[in-house]
């Protein structure tokens, strides 16, 4: 029982000790900042409600694209939406 | 070629942003399904062994099925219904027959589950879910509660399950000329770890560890079996499919009841499943 204690612990501490790993925006420009994070928002609300979320570095934009216009209608987000996520996804330095 | 190659390529990149994505045979990820969202699961396993210095049976083999409907009901919950059918086919052990005659039994039951999202493993430190699920079927009645850990990085995924089952059953037992109703439990725990690496976001290959315990009334703690193998996942579109292969490795916890580094009287020496998915 020890040993599966110690694992279990160990394993928890080893998950809990993580950051998330979808980028959290830093940008100079106060109006960027806000929609970046209004972006990152929306695809964390959006999106994750669906299915696991895609991390901005696994696509290029040409894809992201390809991927937003073809969720639009089943996410049942608007263009100013989708764009303002767009935005986000690609703005990873 | 070229042109065909990057076409595959394309519809696969495109088409992994479908569904709600569960990558394992075993382990459960915190992702619910959105509000109003609905996906079909059929799942097979196959159990073979039974071949223990203790156990009655020659061999045995088990087959369950389950049919699962999920449906997402919003505010990060969901539930599932699922129909379970289980086959066996076991051989005596005692006989004198140069073939053992063998014996056959089918079980149904019937289960509903629900699921709440507590964070995302991608946009949270880690994604975490609690897990309930009651079964029903014959004299014997289980409820199971989860506790779900996931971590997502860029190309893997991994996944931490704590499991409590507690199982009732009530057999007719006779003492002398009177028969009496006992209901007996047993109450197993279970560590399930995962990890899965996509190869591309429409295929992964990874690992499931399960760790059972088996403690039962008048027994305590029995036995502390492991069992790990791989797993595959792939998804086209909104369908999805997981294969993973769990043969069984040690016994971690050696008793009287069960002093065997492997367990093959209460245990499977073997598991395999085929979960397959549609997503609506």
């Amino acid at each position: 029982m020890k040993k599966l204690i110690i694992f279990t612990l160990i394993s928890v501490y080893i998950l809990l000790s993580c950051s998330p790993s979808l980028y959290i925006p830093a940008s100079s420009d106060p109006v960027l900042q806000q929609k970046l994070l209004e972006g990152r928002k929306l695809y964390v609300r959006i999106c994750s409600s669906c299915h696991n979320l895609h991390l901005p570095r696994q696509y290029n934009a040409e894809s992201w694209r390809k991927n937003l216009n073809l969720m639009q209608e089943r996410a049942k987000i608007t263009d100013e939406e989708k764009e303002i996520i767009f935005l986000y996804l690609n703005s990873q330095p | 070629m070229k042109l065909y190659i990057t076409l595959i390529l394309l519809t696969l990149t495109i088409s992994s942003t479908y569904g709600q994505d569960r990558v394992f045979a075993r382990t459960y990820q915190s992702n619910v399904l959105a509000k109003g969202g609905f996906d079909f699961e059929y799942w097979t396993t196959l159990r073979t062994g039974k071949v223990g210095k203790y156990s009655p049976f020659a061999f045995g083999r088990r087959l369950d099925n389950t049919i699962e409907f999920e449906f997402g009901l919003g505010k990060s919950v969901q539930t599932a219904f699922y129909l379970n059918t289980s086959n066996f086919k076991y051989a005596l052990k005692d006989s004198t027959a140069t073939e053992f005659p063998t014996q056959t039994e089918f079980e149904t039951s019937f289960s509903n589950e629900w699921k709440f999202k507590l964070s995302d493993p991608v946009a949270n430190s880690i994604g975490s879910a609690l897990y309930l699920e009651f079964t029903a079927g014959g004299d014997e009645y289980e409820m199971e509660g989860k506790v779900i850990l996931d971590k997502r990085y860029t190309n893997d995924l991994f996944a931490l399950n704590l499991v409590g089952e507690l199982e009732l059953e009530t057999v007719v037992e006779k003492a002398g000329s009177t028969t009496k109703r006992v209901t007996n439990w047993e109450a197993p725990v279970e560590l399930d770890l995962a990890w899965m690496h996509f190869l591309t976001p429409s295929l992964g290959i990874g690992l499931e560890i399960v760790n059972r315990n088996e403690i039962a009334k008048g027994e305590g703690w029995e036995n502390s079996i492991l069992f790990a193998g791989p797993s595959f996942y792939f998804n086209q579109g909104r369908f999805f499919g997981v294969l993973n292969l769990l043969p069984q490795l040690a016994n971690l916890h050696k008793t009287d009841a069960t002093p065997g580094n492997l367990d093959y009287d209460g245990h499977e020496a073997f598991e395999g499943r085929l979960l397959i998915g549609y997503s609506f």
